[in-house]
């Protein structure tokens, strides 16, 4: 089979496990998971800026958290459901992200980052001081409803699975068209890029606003799956600090590396509990040894590791059949 | 009560100006903001802690010994892990800075614990009056060292044969080594300084907020977004980037209360990047970053 | 007819004028080379034309269409393309995916695109269609999924101008097309350039410095010194006009034999 067909084969074949998971697994596994899916799709969203457009983001976090606290002050004051509270969310998150790509436009590499970095904790500012808010003591969700029906932790393992698998779907989708294309492109080479036709203030704020709702949507559901948030989570820089660590770790511009990278943050710290400075270790040398001898990541690692596999495998069959000609020769 | 607020702002302004001095200085040579910068304090911090501990309060063994650890510690994080990325992309060197702050965190939590300690103050705590207005003997000794600080590197780089070889890297690295200019001595060197400068951070700023694993953490944002004020090349425009978030901090908690002290910085720095895409002070053509 | 007209350009650099007054009239259909000695101000005008390069005083015309309020990715639409000097490949990326993002100005909606709709996927694999076609005018059909950096210099060379190319446009801008090639290189270039003048009906703006193609395919050539015009004629007339030969007398003059 083609190497396309294996990615193929094996995407499937791994929505296949994770359908049938919560069946096998203890529910606080499921649960765990469904905690690791919302990073997920906040680690996409921060993969087809940083990973894909080139341009860094040190603020998702603020994201996340726009995502978050706008469905809850929904639940919390109008009773709304998930599903709405997702849209709100990831749309209130997308279009707060354009506004940020606006301001950013110019900006590349470390005045980027400090500018990402700044709307971040301006937004968790604005969380711990505002009362609406409530800070520290947080805001508690009710039960949570999709379409009508009440779901609980299982059933939202599988709502967080679909929303993964759907903004995945849309990612890889606009990475194999012209404006992934086109995003690619300005991060090889913006003068080339506008040459051919790219309106870099239009596709980079596309970019911005894109990736914004995708992370708003991770945290929307976030704040579903936990039934809580607080200024505890999102109140300073270390989920945005997160994100890019997954992105980074997992593999950059790569969905595998995005799953892979958001499941290694959510579990070095949860593994290790009590163990925080290990945590903070393993993290660093995680992050380090990723730089320094596989900086495709994890996902590039197993690639290779693929490939290579795929040829050895391959190859018995062409020695066959050359050995065959050759005899007949 | 405007003017002392003012030169209060002033005053928490000098607590970043070194570590913003430190990571302009670092960004010029090698292309690379340290994220460590904060933590290299804080580690010089504990380790005068410590020092002081047995060496019966004595602080200059104390500054001696702190001063040499963090060096040794910058050279060390040089030597292992940037040079082997030397010619990576920007995100690379960041991150691999970030992973060091990562790894300092733990190791500092893992050896120190993560409680705060209290540090012996270096001045008295009276206040020296200056037209009306009251500054402490620490804050005023920051801003007069980070004054001083920043004057020297500003004339070596402008005025001194190896300081404007320096520059040549900041432009073109590889150009300079064709110059024969030897990078990465230069670059080891910065370190080295930049080490020290925040050693000396590090024992100005522990009495004053105390010593934890956390302590440098907002300074460092803070000293970043300090240094990008300053175009992340100018180090007068570090220091006066700084002094100027100290002072919007203190404005803003003083006259719009004090949930807007924290937002302020970061709210500054995006409009003036907005503004100003390379800072207040760095008006240059760069290269691409 | 004229494709092209420049009348009375200047640019200023702070103090330093680049360009001062400066005339060109380039005829459809034609191979059109702008040269002069360094620093006259060709790549000035160049970047002008491609609108990367903002002028004060004058006008650009394009098929009677003033350029003056365009930006850089809006002339591509018009049918004005260029290339880099020291090219400006995509370097991440294959060379197929370069010469589909020099479609991108046929790339449709946008949004069809982004989400797979019918009409985006339609329009996706024609352009691919092109893309395949486009590759093989330039021989490059077997390295179509190679990554562009690690290709030999005179393919990315060809991907350079393909990608150029892709986009069908009706003027094609040139920046020193043949710097870094020696002499078998730049011969294969003149004649893909002159192909592509005559076969593909496209005019051409040649900025070169590089004499020996500059006879080989201008059909009329203007020559730049200190901002201003000093001469214009066929590469004959100019090569032995007079001012010309004083304004490069400075510098080793770059003629090859």
């Amino acid at each position: 089979m083609s190497e396309r067909g294996w990615q193929l084969t094996l995407t499937v074949l791994a929505f296949g496990i994770l359908l049938a998971l919560p069946a096998v697994i203890p529910s606080f596994y499921a649960s765990l998971l469904a905690f690791t899916f919302a990073y997920v799709i906040a680690a996409v969203g921060v993969n087809l800026l940083t990973g894909y457009t080139g341009l860094v983001t040190v603020g998702h976090g603020g994201f996340f958290a726009i995502g978050a606290y706008a469905t809850a002050l929904m639940a919390k004051h109008l009773g709304t459901s998930v599903v709405p509270g997702l849209l709100v969310g990831a749309v209130l998150a997308g279009v707060i992200g354009f506004g940020l790509g606006m301001i950013c436009l110019r900006l590349g590499g470390a005045f980027l980052a400090i500018a990402t970095l700044g709307f971040a904790l301006a937004v968790g500012a604005i969380l711990n001081n505002w009362p609406v808010f409530e800070g520290r003591e947080g805001i508690q969700l009710g039960k949570n409803s999709v379409l009508g029906l009440q779901v609980k932790d299982v059933g939202f393992y599988y709502v967080v699975l679909v929303v993964m698998a759907l903004v995945m779907l849309a990612s890889w989708s606009i990475i194999r068209s012209g404006v992934g294309r086109a995003f690619v492109a300005m991060r090889d080479s913006e003068r080339a890029a506008e040459a051919m036709g790219i309106h870099l203030r239009l596709y980079k704020t596309l970019a911005f606003s894109i990736s914004a709702a995708m992370t708003g949507a991770g945290g929307a559901l976030f704040a579903h799956h936990n039934r809580y948030v607080s200024t505890e989570t999102f109140g300073d820089a270390w989920l945005s600090v997160d994100f890019l660590t997954a992105v980074v770790v997992g593999g950059q511009g790569s969905l595998l590396g995005s799953a892979l990278g958001a499941g290694f943050v959510v579990m070095v710290p949860y593994y290790l509990g009590e163990l925080r400075d290990f945590a903070y270790i393993l993290n660093g040398v995680a992050l380090i040894a990723v730089l320094l001898f596989a900086p495709e990541g994890m996902a590039g690692v197993l690639a290779r590791l693929f490939r290579r596999i795929h040829r050895r495998c391959a190859q018995p069959i062409t020695r066959v059949v050359n050995q065959v000609s050759v005899g007949r020769g | 009560m405007l003017a002392q607020q003012f030169v209060s702002g002033l005053a928490t302004g000098s607590l970043y100006a070194l570590t913003a001095i430190g990571i302009v200085l670092i960004f010029r040579n090698t292309r690379t903001i340290n994220l460590a910068q904060g933590d290299f304090s804080m580690v010089g911090a504990f380790v005068a802690l410590v020092v002081l501990e047995h060496s019966r309060g004595s602080l200059i063994v104390a500054t001696f010994a702190t001063v040499l650890a963090v060096t040794a510690l910058a050279v060390v994080v040089e030597r292992l892990i940037m040079r082997p990325i030397e010619g990576a992309d920007w995100l690379t060197l960041f991150t691999a800075t970030l992973g060091v702050f990562y790894i300092l965190h733990g190791v500092a939590g893992w050896i120190w614990g993560r409680d705060t300690k209290s540090f012996p103050a270096l001045f008295s705590s009276a206040p020296i009056s200056i037209g009306g207005t009251l500054i402490s003997q620490a804050h005023l000794f920051n801003m007069l060292v980070a004054a001083v600080v920043g004057a020297i590197l500003y004339l070596f780089f402008r005025f001194t044969k190896p300081g404007i070889a320096m520059r040549a890297i900041t432009e073109d690295p590889v150009a300079a080594q064709l110059m024969g200019i030897p990078v990465r001595s230069i670059v080891l060197l910065t370190w080295a300084v930049g080490g020290m400068l925040a050693a000396v951070s590090g024992i100005l700023l522990a009495p004053l907020v105390y010593v934890s694993t956390q302590m440098m953490d907002g300074v460092l944002v803070k000293g970043y977004v300090g240094a990008v004020f300053g175009g992340l090349y100018s180090l007068p425009g570090a220091v006066i980037g700084s002094l100027i978030i100290g002072v919007a901090e203190n404005l803003a908690g003083g006259y719009l209360g004090a949930q807007y002290k924290v937002t302020i910085a970061f709210v500054l720095i995006v409009l003036v990047l907005a503004f100003k895409p390379r800072g207040l002070f760095g008006g240059r053509a760069r290269r691409e970053i | 007819m004229d494709l092209l007209t420049v009348r009375g350009v200047r640019v200023f650099f702070g103090g330093l004028t680049a360009l001062d007054g400066v005339d060109m009239n380039v005829p459809a259909g034609s191979i059109y080379g702008l040269i002069g000695p360094n620093g006259a101000g060709k790549t000035t005008l160049f970047n002008c034309i491609s609108r990367f390069q903002t002028y004060a005083n004058g006008s650009i015309e394009y098929r009677g269409r003033d350029l003056s309020n365009l930006g850089p990715h809006d002339v591509i639409r018009l049918g004005i393309a260029r290339t880099f000097q020291n090219i400006n490949l995509f370097r991440s990326r294959s060379t197929l995916d370069n010469i589909l993002i020099g479609m991108h100005s046929h790339l449709g909606n946008p949004l069809a695109a982004m989400l797979s709709l019918p009409s985006g996927l339609k329009r996706e694999a024609a352009l691919r269609e092109r893309a395949d076609r486009m590759a093989e005018m330039f021989g490059l059909t077997d390295v179509l999924d190679q990554q562009v950096v690690h290709l030999p210099f005179g393919y990315q060379k060809r991907v350079e101008l393909a990608r150029a190319l892709a986009a069908e446009p009706t003027l094609l801008l040139l920046d020193e097309p043949v710097a870094g090639c020696n002499e078998e290189e730049t011969r294969e270039l003149s004649v893909i350039i002159r192909n592509i003048n005559r076969e593909r009906k496209v005019t051409v703006l040649v900025v070169e410095h590089d004499m020996s193609l500059v006879r080989a395919v201008c059909d009329e050539v203007t020559v730049l010194d200190f901002g201003r015009n000093i001469a214009r004629g066929s590469p004959q007339e100019i090569l032995n006009h007079p001012a010309v030969v004083e304004a490069y007398l400075g510098e080793a003059v770059p003629v090859r034999a």
